[in-house]
């Protein structure tokens, strides 16, 4: 039988009266891009240092590829790369010695370390000291010191953290690759929607604790976010924009938010303002965070449509 | 505690470019070199024949004393430091090996740090108190001998 990468039941932790997850139950499949979202503090980090043996569990039990987590089992661990928040560096150290320093651990061979520098375009800066990095470069060499003990299953905690729009694209692509061509299954947190689902196969909601939704990314794509108007007149605007069909979620005197579905509904709604003589200063599809998603009424209808 | 020699040889590793591994160098060098210079400075005279075993002793009670409980303090602090300084602790309690095994490496490489310094102190002593018989001839051992008989 294919057992799951990530297994968990009832999964619990708390710190003193405060519960950081309450009763996960994550089923990871193997082989895919796994997001796990939640906004800030709704117990990712918690969750990935109990997968990874850092925090004892509460209650409930951790299977990974399908055996049991206990802290006397660590040889577990050893099919597992992992990024913790930020990459844990030495920053007096060089790249090359950074990943000599793990593989003297986890003993893949030596050759190993040179391949992992070039995998992640590093190879160039391979002597030079940490402490000289950009964040970057930092972040790379994160994952290349996940990736070093040939892991099938690699736990990434907000691994886009920090970096600009151009280095997000660059660690996608690292990702998929990873995942693609090397068959790892990668289970990634993040608090941005829009960043994971570029990615992701899998997605799980995490909030206060509690897993809201877990399924494929499909599942969740069925929601769309408004689209915000900003023009002049805009209670005509709205009135006009319902007349002509459209759903208006709220409207005042210059900014409108209307439930579109497609991207042609952006230019439907500019040439219907227009060709009614008002001026449209901006059409902005809000990038939505799961704070949107989650703390407005999109969130309560997402939740009553999904199945865990 | 069977992947012990592959966590300490990592441990030896990360000391390097460390002020760890300098202070373990640095600091019995100066304070040979402090101890010297007194004596340095020293006029020997016949009733200071026992100048070269008090610049020895001077050298260990400075160091034993007043130095070393500091410093082995300091030491095991930034020995630590390594893994506070970046948050990793989180990164190798994650690895696949025992905590036990990974603060007995932490402890060995302290330990290591410390005779090192002890065997810098030593050698110092010895490569200062044969400079000092040197420059200073009247202090020699056979001065030592001829004196005691007398």
């Amino acid at each position: 039988m294919d057992s799951l990468a990530i297994e968990s039941r009832g999964l619990t932790r708390t710190f003193g009266s405060c519960t950081a997850v309450n009763g996960l139950e994550l089923r990871v499949p193997r082989g895919i891009i796994y997001g796990f979202l939640g906004p800030n503090g709704a117990g990712k980090t918690t969750t990935i240092r109990l997968l990874l043996g850092l925090l004892r569990p509460t209650s409930g039990t951790i299977l990974l590829n399908g055996e049991l987590l206990t802290p006397e089992r660590r040889e577990l661990l050893r099919g597992i790369g992992a990024l913790v928040e930020t990459p844990s560096l030495y920053p007096h150290l060089t790249g090359q010695e950074n990943l000599e320093v793990t593989r003297r651990i986890r003993k893949p061979p030596r050759s190993r370390v040179a391949d992992t520098l070039a995998l992640f375009g590093l190879t160039a800066d391979a002597n030079r000291v940490v402490r000289a990095y950009s964040l970057g470069m930092r972040q790379r060499l994160g994952l290349a010191l996940a990736w070093l003990g040939e892991p099938s299953l690699m736990m990434l905690d907000e691994p886009a953290n920090g970096l600009d729009p151009a280095g997000i694209r660059e660690l996608r692509g690292h990702l998929q690759r990873l995942a693609h061509d090397h068959n790892v299954t990668i289970f990634l947190s993040s608090h941005v929607l829009n960043e994971v689902e570029q990615v992701a196969d899998y997605i799980g909601i995490i909030n206060r604790g509690q897993l809201l939704f877990q399924g494929k990314l499909q599942e969740l794509q069925g929601y769309q976010a408004p689209l915000t108007v900003v023009a002049d007149r805009g209670f005509d605007a709205a009135a006009l924009l319902k007349a002509n069909g459209w759903q208006v979620l709220k409207d005042s005197e210059n900014l409108l938010e209307v439930q579109i579905s497609l991207d042609e509904d952006i230019a439907a709604i500019n040439r219907c303002l227009l060709d009614n003589g008002l001026h449209v200063y901006r059409l902005e599809r809000r990038q939505e965070t799961l704070e949107d998603l989650f703390l407005s009424s999109h969130g309560s209808e997402l939740r009553t449509g999904s199945h865990l | 505690m069977k992947d012990l020699y592959p966590v300490l040889a990592a441990e030896g590793l990360k000391l390097k470019r460390t002020l760890a591994l300098r202070l373990a160098i640095w600091c019995p060098t100066v304070i040979v070199l402090l101890v010297f210079g007194i004596y340095a400075g020293r006029n020997g005279k016949h009733s200071d024949a026992d100048l070269l075993t008090g610049f020895a002793q001077l050298t260990l009670t400075i160091w034993t004393i007043i130095l070393f409980p500091l410093y082995a303090a300091l030491l095991a602090a930034l020995v630590a430091a390594v893994e506070h300084q970046n948050d990793s602790w989180k990164y190798i309690l994650a690895l696949p090996v025992d905590r036990s095994t990974i603060f007995v490496a932490k402890w060995i490489a302290s330990i290591g740090l410390l005779w090192l310094s002890s065997l810098v102190l030593a050698t110092g002593v010895v490569a200062t108190a044969e400079a000092l018989r040197l420059m200073k001839p009247a202090w020699s051992s056979s001065h030592l001998q001829r004196s005691s008989f007398e």
